[in-house]
């Protein structure tokens, strides 16, 4: 192949790798346990690394200027704007994980009594000390080192990368590592179907609207690979290959009618053997556990037999309510098959105000 | 040649149409005091219960990262349960709930209420549009409301509307019914109608004392079944949320405030239950923010069915 016809296919090729996805993790056995429960971390705020020019200082004031509608508050600072946005984005995508995040608010407070702030709060030499003076198990940075747009005539790419790093107050050492870098690419990438697109798709790709989606993105899959929860997770609605058979869920009724003070409320369900099982009494009492009672061997899949009783106490009053059986696999939690019985409702009437 | 042209003309209207509609449409009280305590309240609309779900637990986790003490989404429901307010959460209406005394039940500030929630999706190979539309408002003393949003995101595309930029349009297409849609519309929605809000300072926020527990008692009651019950009774912070653990397949038992700051549940042994030996009970509560903390307590013996005499609580 001649030098001639190599150089188009190598800028091609070129503008193709920056249209992709960057994306790296590192994490430690230690985070795989603290991510199993009970472990709560400090985010502190976020630093700006990212190259600085006439499109990022824009481009955020488009997104800054509504954090406050007091008015009256003179200039925002845009990096403290982009960084407030990308922490608060993040924060709010893994408060729904395992791994319990101490309110902003109240991190900021105390970061300000014991006199941590600007620049110290972003060296890792002070995690050890920052983690003793909020009482958490581990210190969260992040750092926005990319908030760029670059136009090539055929060609612009907009592009958002966030790097974060946990450090444990216990092994001193970092135990998440995460780097992602999202591009948009519009132009020669995507497919340009005429004289008019190469000219035109370039310049509609660097309208801000995509900044905006591409720092959610980012922060949403990072959020992802820090809390283990796929997108179908979060919504509740796994694959249903990936989740326990539940068969059968009924209510064992002693009567018809409302249970009275010292009556049991009991629920039966079938399914894969060896799950989780719980059920819900509406939104009033939820997750309580069923236990296996029996298992039968069947050459499609052994199954399972479980029991949840609970016992009303004097004071209660709620209903007519459904109850909700869940079965999920033991070894991944967010994998779920839950199902409403539909009859009867519940009633529960041992005295109380309603 | 009229008629051609008004056959191209029409449809790229409607696709400019439905591609630039949104923008939040915001109603602001003159005297808003932003409060520092709220709670979220289930939504309500046509989207589905997961949908509904999904959306206000974003709303609560962007009001927590805006300087706002925001309750935890379930302790606000058992709240509406108790009160007969959320009997059946499939068919809730937010709209007929009497806001002011909800707000006063809760102890809250504020509420924020989700309605008029509708999910859209249609797909016609060459064209699709997803969507999401609804009201946020809040609720302050008064039972009025002291700022409300309006809102529709949307994602449009498809080879009729990418024509110049075809494999992304493909790539979208493909993509354009998955969950991850979705997410990405909600977060928008969510971010767009919340960037509204007016905000507090960190300086304005008090926070109260963890909630804490002083005393579990652990006792056997006479049962005609032969497996018998085991009763837990704590001594706790009022207006919490107090599960215990009992066995490793037993976790986050219910109990219930029988009186301000006592808790009682009842566990139900059942066959194949070994509760031989030694019992460690672990006791947790949740205060409406979701602080937490947990006791564990070793009862001294056996459980069995001559046991009469309570245990206390022995701090480790």
């Amino acid at each position: 192949m001649s030098l001639r016809r190599a150089r188009p296919l190598a800028f091609l090729a070129a503008l193709l790798v920056l249209s992709c996805t960057h994306h790296d993790v590192r994490t430690t056995p230690e985070f795989e346990a603290a991510r199993a429960g009970g472990y709560r971390i400090a985010v502190v705020p976020f630093e700006v690394t990212a190259e600085k020019d006439g499109w990022f200082v824009s481009s955020v004031a488009r997104l800054g200027n509504l954090l406050s509608l007091e008015g009256g508050a003179g200039e925002i600072d845009p990096e403290k704007a982009l960084a407030t946005l990308m922490r608060r984005a993040f924060v709010s995508a893994i408060s729904q994980g395992p791994i319990r995040v101490m309110e902003l608010w109240v991190c900021d407070t105390e970061l300000t009594h014991h006199g941590l702030e600007g620049k110290e709060l972003f060296r890792k030499r002070n995690a050890l000390r920052i983690a003793e003076a909020l009482e958490v198990d581990g210190v969260l940075y992040g750092e926005v080192f990319r908030w760029n747009r670059h136009y090539y005539v055929a060609e612009s790419v907009q592009s958002v990368g966030l790097r974060l790093e946990l450090i444990d107050r216990t092994s001193r050492r970092s135990i998440f590592w995460a780097e992602r870098i999202e591009r948009k690419a519009s132009g020669l990438t995507g497919g340009p179907t005429g004289q008019i697109s190469v000219a035109v798709e370039p310049i509609k790709g660097l309208k801000t609207s995509l900044m905006e989606e591409l720092t959610r993105s980012v922060t949403r899959n990072l959020a992802a690979e820090f809390t283990g929860l796929t997108a179908e997770e979060m919504l509740e609605a796994p694959r249903i290959e990936e989740v326990p058979m539940l068969s059968f869920a009924s209510i064992v009724s002693r009567h018809a009618g409302a249970l009275r003070a010292g009556e049991q409320l009991t629920v039966v369900a079938v399914g894969s053997a060896n799950s989780t099982a719980r059920f819900d009494i509406g939104r009033y009492q939820r997750g309580i556990p069923m236990r296996q009672v029996a298992v039968t061997t069947d050459p499609r899949g052994d199954r399972g037999s479980y029991v949840g009783i609970y016992t009303v106490q004097p004071g209660e009053r709620i209903g007519p309510t459904p109850i909700y059986v869940s079965l999920c696999r033991r070894t991944d939690e967010a994998a779920c098959n839950v199902r409403r019985i539909l009859e009867p409702l519940v009633r529960i009437e041992a005295g109380g105000p309603n | 040649m009229r008629s051609a042209s008004f056959l191209w003309v029409a449809p790229t209207l409607l696709l400019s149409w439905m591609s630039g509609c949104g923008g939040v449409q915001v109603q602001i009280s003159k005297e808003l005091a932003v409060p520092s305590v709220v709670a979220v309240l289930p939504m309500g609309g046509e989207a589905t219960p997961r949908e509904l779900n999904y959306l206000r637990s974003r709303v609560r986790e962007q009001l927590r990262v805006r300087y706002l003490n925001v309750f935890e989404n379930d302790y606000v429901d058992r709240v509406l349960s108790e009160r007969g307010w959320l009997a059946d959460p499939d068919r809730f209406d937010p709209e007929a709930l009497p806001v002011a005394e909800v707000r006063e039940a809760l102890g809250v500030e504020g509420v924020v209420m989700g309605h008029d929630f509708r999910s859209g999706y249609w797909n016609f190979l060459l064209l699709y549009r997803r969507s999401l539309r609804g009201v946020v408002g809040m609720y302050v003393a008064g039972g009025e409301h002291s700022w409300q949003a309006r809102h529709r995101v949307s994602r449009s595309g498809g080879i009729l509307l990418e024509l110049g930029q075809i494999f992304s349009a493909l790539r979208n297409q493909f993509q354009s019914g998955s969950p991850r849609v979705f997410v990405a519309l909600a977060e928008e929605f969510v971010a767009d109608v919340l960037a509204t809000l007016p905000e507090l300072q960190p300086g304005a926020l008090r926070r109260s004392p963890p909630p804490r527990i002083a005393e579990v008692e652990v006792k056997r009651l006479p049962s005609a079944a032969p497996e018998g019950r085991i009763q837990i009774t704590v001594e706790a912070t009022p207006a919490g949320v107090v599960s215990f653990d009992l066995l490793p397949e037993v976790v986050n038992m219910p109990t219930v405030e029988v009186a301000p700051g006592r808790y009682r549940g009842i566990y139900t042994v059942v066959r194949g239950d070994e509760l031989a030996g030694p019992l460690d009970v672990k006791v947790h509560i949740r205060d409406p923010f979701g602080r937490q903390s947990t006791e564990t307590v070793q009862h001294p013996s056996q459980v069995t069915s001559e046991m009469t005499t309570p245990s206390k609580s022995q701090r480790p």
